[in-house]
Order: C-alpha cells, then sequence, then structure tokens
C-alpha cells in the first residue's frame, strides 16, 4: 500500500500525551483576558481576543507557553514510537507536524523524544493559529496532496481540518466516538495506513 | 551573483565502500541540480555522535540538512533531487 506518501500529526494528545491542565490553564487566561469566551482552542481564542492589543497577547501567551515548556520537560524518550517513526520514515513516507504549541516547546518536546531528524516541516502556532492552514503549508513544504496525506489528531477541529482538504483524517480520542472518521487508540495503531 | 543554497547531505552507512558508491550517486545528482552548493559526509551508522543524533539506524540511510530523509534504501535520482530542493525550503 502505497497511496500514502506523507503522515502529517499532532502533537499534544496525538503523538505524546502531556500532563498540562488545559482548563486550569484557559480559567487563568480568563482572567487575564477578562473574558468567558470558551477559549478552544487556546491558542486561537488568544489571538481573537487580544487583536489589537499586542502587550496582553504577549502576556496571555507568555503563561501558556510557561506551561506548556514545564509539561514539555516531564517528556520521555518512548522507543515504541521512535520504533514506529522509523518504521514508516523506512517506507519513504515523509513526516510533518502540526501544532498550537510554539516553536520553543514542540522543538523541547521533539528533543526529548529524539524524534526531531524525523520531520521535515513542522508549523507550530508561530506560523498560523489556523490547523486547516497548518496543514496546508505542511503539505506544501512535503511536496504532498492532501489525498496523498494521512492526517492524525486528536480534536473536533483536527477532524474538521483534514476533511475540509482531503486528507485521510484518523482521530486518536476515545471521547470523539460519534465521529464517522477512522479512528485509533493509540499513535502506534498509524502504521497500518502505510 | 545569486548565492547558492547550502545543503549538508550526511550518508550513514555500515562500510566506507557502501559510503563511496552513494556519494557517486549523490554526486551525480547535485552536478545537475543548479543552484545548490552540496557538501556530502559519509559516517558510519555505528558512529556515537550518529547514534546519539539520528538513533539507531538501517543502513543505509540519508540525512539532509539534519532531516532523515531516506532510511533503508537509495533513494530514485529523481527523489535525491526532490529531497534536495525540498530540505532547503523556508515554511
Amino acid at each position: 500500500m502505497d497511496k500514502y506518501k506523507a503522515l502529517i500529526t499532532d502533537l499534544d494528545g496525538t503523538l505524546v500525551k502531556t500532563n498540562i491542565n488545559w482548563d486550569y490553564l484557559r480559567e487563568k487566561i480568563r482572567k487575564i483576558l477578562k473574558t468567558n469566551h470558551p477559549l478552544k482552542p487556546l491558542g486561537y481564542g488568544i489571538y481573537l481576543l487580544t487583536e489589537g492589543d499586542p502587550e496582553l497577547r504577549k502576556k496571555a501567551f507568555r503563561i501558556v507557553e510557561e506551561a506548556e515548556m514545564k509539561a514539555a520537560e516531564n517528556v520521555v524518550f518512548d522507543r515504541k514510537l521512535y520504533e514506529t517513526l522509523v518504521r514508516i520514515r523506512s517506507k519513504n513516507v515523509k513526516i510533518g507536524l502540526v501544532t498550537f504549541q510554539s516553536m520553543k516547546t514542540a522543538s523541547l518536546i521533539l528533543e526529548k523524544l529524539r524524534l526531531t531528524s524525523f520531520f521535515e516541516a513542522v508549523v507550530t502556532r508561530d506560523i498560523s493559529f489556523n490547523r486547516e492552514e497548518q496543514l496546508k503549508i505542511a503539505m506544501d513544504k512535503l511536496g504532498v496532496k492532501p489525498v496523498e496525506t494521512v492526517f492524525v489528531g486528536d480534536s473536533i477541529w483536527d477532524y474538521e481540518a483534514g476533511l475540509k482538504l482531503g486528507c485521510l483524517t484518523v482521530i486518536i480520542n476515545e471521547s470523539l466516538d460519534n465521529l464517522l472518521c477512522n479512528k485509533i487508540r493509540s499513535f502506534y495503531e498509524i502504521i497500518k495506513y502505510f | 551573483m545569486v548565492e547558492k543554497k547550502l545543503v549538508l547531505i550526511e550518508l550513514l552507512v555500515e562500510n566506507m565502500e557502501e559510503g563511496r558508491e552513494l556519494a557517486n550517486v549523490i554526486s551525480e545528482v547535485a552536478r545537475k541540480l543548479k543552484g545548490y552548493d552540496v557538501k556530502t559526509l559519509i559516517k558510519s551508522v555505528y558512529d556515537d555522535e550518529v547514534i546519539s543524533r539520528y538513533g539507531i539506524l538501517i543502513s543505509p540511510s540519508i540525512a539532509i540538512n539534519g532531516v532523515l530523509m531516506a532510511i533503508g534504501h537509495i533513494p530514485s535520482e529523481p527523489e535525491l533531487k526532490d529531497m534536495i530542493v525540498r530540505s532547503t525550503l523556508r515554511i
């Protein structure tokens, strides 16, 4: 099966599970921004609500990044994950990453997982806050079309973006059981698509 | 004068002979590509620096500008060209 030439993956909740308490972090940011906005997704929410106030935006993102970096420090090498990516890369599949985390955090996590050299494209929130746009940029850099791409994520935004672009979208999230899409229970299972 | 884009290709192999053969293939591809300054380095897959940076690899593997572009096989000429071009693309 060599229909798929690329794998693009989300980071937190998909490739790795960090211990960030997102609900707590959202609440903290709501207080700073003086809003009751759901802030889902968080980065995009901050981006929308701080338009025209660069200082407030900087402050909010600094708090998010602090939490992300703290969580990233605790990420440990996962041999099974490493071997899964070696097997996928050995099949000449290009690998990219899209994440709403910052480049600083994403780089640290990839380094901790010893996966830095596997990713040809890393698209973070420093580049775009929009998942669909992130995916387009990653595919452009990898030189692949949506129909040649497997996108794996864990949120409804991942599902919508992947579906809209026409990628084979795979979701890892047991609470999204009602979605009519390809599902896997852990990232290691992604190998079956290649 | 337009500055050439620097491309560092690491050939990660089991023995030097295999590396030299691969280097010849790469040089041939690089010669046909204009606008790229391609440098090749042959390294052993058993080298400590290679292992710590790229992990345990299958020979031959190719890393371009620090990214593993092929593991366990020699890419075809069009694939190599594509890899070199893409490795210098900025997001």
